[in-house]
């Protein structure tokens, strides 16, 4: 068992890093959303030249900000829940109520996900664009949301298998 | 089975996992996406509800705000802007009784104009202004109890995280949103000004006097040193209210100038622009994760007819909108002591805005309303956010009890000021209304 859980931490070790990357990703997105707002700002004002589709731009990099980061969120255990009940908890009732919430979020982001690669692949084929004065392909943000919901579908698995390794652990211990 | 009775049952489902503590986000996504199975008698409309939703709900212009916002917060946390301002308003506030609390309520609701959250801010001016006062003899826990209280006004200056957060899950305007917090932001700073000042007045033991030993062209200097924080708040507030740019426009050019004016004054490192930027993106991904689960949930409560069933029972209680507002306001306060304000945001908005739309309540009142009431929240026991913020920064010299207790002078002028805003919605309501762009 402990070989087991051993093998586990490494995988989580190596998913922490690719989650690490994708969250910095999504932070200098938001910096290239800074900076392409502004430069549209300035743009529009200074040089009565707007740059080219920033509303739509903006919203795509959304799909990268978001999905990029909730893995690394859920792997640092910081995804937000009320805390006023975890206190009074006990070690098992700890574990019990983190493996509902995992086998909850595995649910929900199991369909998620496979939904994701779905449209990410049709919107692939028929190069999927926005509509209005600018259009733009819509694509990568949908590779994007699928990258980052397998990502956490992955982190989910990781988090049940870990969870329910220290119950058996804790369990056995407490037995002997 | 009638479809508001299934509603009611995935709401109360929803409420009891999350009282045990299970995430929010995803609770709320599936209680939705369960219920509309229930509702629509087929495991399609759940695939097709978890296919369109994630995607749909995140990919929104207006939710570009919030990480902008946060990234602004960050970046004037490490520039050392709020370290400028606060000596400025210090050096002309330090000779009133209590001058120093006062300055650090002014200089909270100028922080406040370059960032979002009460946290930060309780967090920057414990670091700030609490040695201050304690060389200047305050006592610790009245001295931290004022840091906590001003430091709520963060939520209600633009930019605030509270009114974008609002403005997204109600559907109503950010940029009025947003500028509706300001007068309201004003009237707290200068209510908490007046509990200070008499407090100190009442028990001259927790304050000292001090000499003032400032002169005018020390104040000067001092408030001409502060004009980061000024340009943040003209291109913010000023920016959003003549229509010159939208909210994330504002931001953006917000969080663009906090970087060069870090970078410029060299307090902003190369590793505190790496920090902001993945706090941005802890903070945002975790934030739009809940929404994702409340766009999910509200879908469901619209397909169950619950918020307009809800909404007939009220009208056929013949209760008049203000009462409906005084009720979910002490709903907010009491609640508020336990839960904090974003949870309470994303579970009851969806619900409450459908009455307050068919009851003719304003939403953007409501959003100062709401945002004021869950604001207290972090200053009463058990969970006063701000005041165990404030109590880690301060150290061994303070205790939580004696913060709260200290804080608790600070609750009534809050009310007041809170029951003024009900009474007066034109105080809310007079920037919103008179935007050059809405």
């Amino acid at each position: 068992m402990n070989s087991f859980l051993k093998g586990i931490d490494s995988v989580a070790r190596i998913h922490l890093t690719v989650n690490k990357w994708l969250a910095s990703v999504a932070g200098i997105v938001i910096l290239v959303m800074c900076f392409y707002t502004t430069g549209d700002v300035f743009g529009r004002y200074a040089l009565n030249k707007p740059l080219p589709a920033a509303f739509e731009i903006t919203m795509i990099l959304l799909i990268y900000v978001t999905f990029f980061g909730i893995a690394y969120v859920q792997a640092r255990g910081g995804h937000m829940r009320l805390e006023f009940l975890l206190s009074v908890y006990g070690r098992h009732g700890r574990s019990a109520v983190d493996i509902i919430s995992v086998v909850i979020g595995l649910f929900v982001f199991a369909i998620i996900t496979w939904q994701a690669w779905i449209l990410a692949i049709e919107a692939w084929v028929i190069q999927e664009r926005t509509m209005g004065a600018y259009t733009v392909v819509l694509f990568p943000a949908r590779i994007g949301l699928a990258i980052g919901s397998t990502s956490l579908l992955i982190q989910y698995i990781i988090d049940l298998v870990r969870h329910i390794g220290h119950c058996l652990i804790i369990n056995k211990a407490s037995e002997e | 089975m009638a479809p508001e009775i299934i509603g009611i049952a995935f709401l109360g489902l929803a409420v009891a996992l999350l009282i045990v503590g299970v995430h929010i986000g995803i609770v709320l996504a599936f209680c939705g996406v369960m219920g509309s199975v229930v509702i629509l008698g087929n495991f399609s409309a759940a695939i097709g509800l978890l296919k369109s939703t994630p995607y749909a709900s995140i990919s929104v212009y207006e939710l570009s705000v919030m990480p902008l916002f946060i990234l602004m917060g960050e970046f004037s946390l490490y520039s050392g802007i709020s370290a400028a301002a606060y000596t400025a308003i210090n050096s002309w506030m330090g000779k009133i009784r209590g001058g120093l609390a006062i300055a650090t309520t002014w200089a909270c609701a100028a922080f406040g104009a370059t960032s979002g959250s009460s946290l930060a801010a309780a967090s920057v001016f414990t670091k700030v202004a609490y040695p201050e006062m304690r060389k200047a003899g305050y006592e610790p826990n009245f001295a931290c109890a004022g840091i906590a209280t001003a430091s709520t006004l963060a939520m209600l200056i633009p930019p605030s995280l509270y009114m974008v957060i609002y403005g997204v899950l109600a559907k109503a305007s950010i940029a009025q949103c947003l500028m509706a917090g300001f007068l309201p932001g004003i009237l707290m700073a200068a209510v908490i000004s007046f509990a200070s000042y008499f407090m100190v007045l009442r028990n001259p033991k927790i304050a000292p006097a001090l000499p003032s030993t400032v002169s005018l062209k020390e104040k000067t200097l001092a408030s001409v040193k502060a004009w980061p924080m000024i340009l943040l708040a003209l291109i913010i507030i000023g920016g959003i209210y003549s229509g010159v740019f939208t909210p994330t426009e504002a931001s953006a050019t917000g969080a663009f100038a906090t970087l060069v004016i870090g970078v410029a004054m060299r307090t902003l490192k190369w590793h505190n622009v790496r920090e902001s930027l993945m706090a941005a993106a802890f903070t945002t991904a975790l934030l739009n994760l809940v929404i994702m689960g409340a766009s999910i949930f509200a879908r469901l409560l619209t397909i169950c007819g619950v918020p307009v069933w809800l909404g007939s029972v009220i009208q056929g209680l013949e209760m008049s909108p203000i009462m409906v507002i005084g009720i979910i306001i002490i709903l907010f306060l009491i609640i508020g002591c336990f839960i904090d304000a974003l949870s309470i945001m994303f579970i009851f908005i969806p619900i409450f805005v459908p009455i307050l739309n068919i009851l003719g309540v304003d939403l953007i009142y409501f959003a100062v309303l709401a945002t004021v009431s869950l604001n207290m929240g972090t200053l009463t026991p058990p969970f006063g956010l701000c005041v165990y913020t404030v109590k880690a920064v301060a150290g061994q010299e303070t205790t939580v009890t004696g913060i709260f207790r200290a804080c608790i002078p600070y609750y009534v002028p809050q009310l007041i000021a809170l029951v003024l805003l009900i009474a007066f919605p034109q105080i809310s309501l007079l920037l919103p209304a008179t935007m050059l762009q809405r």
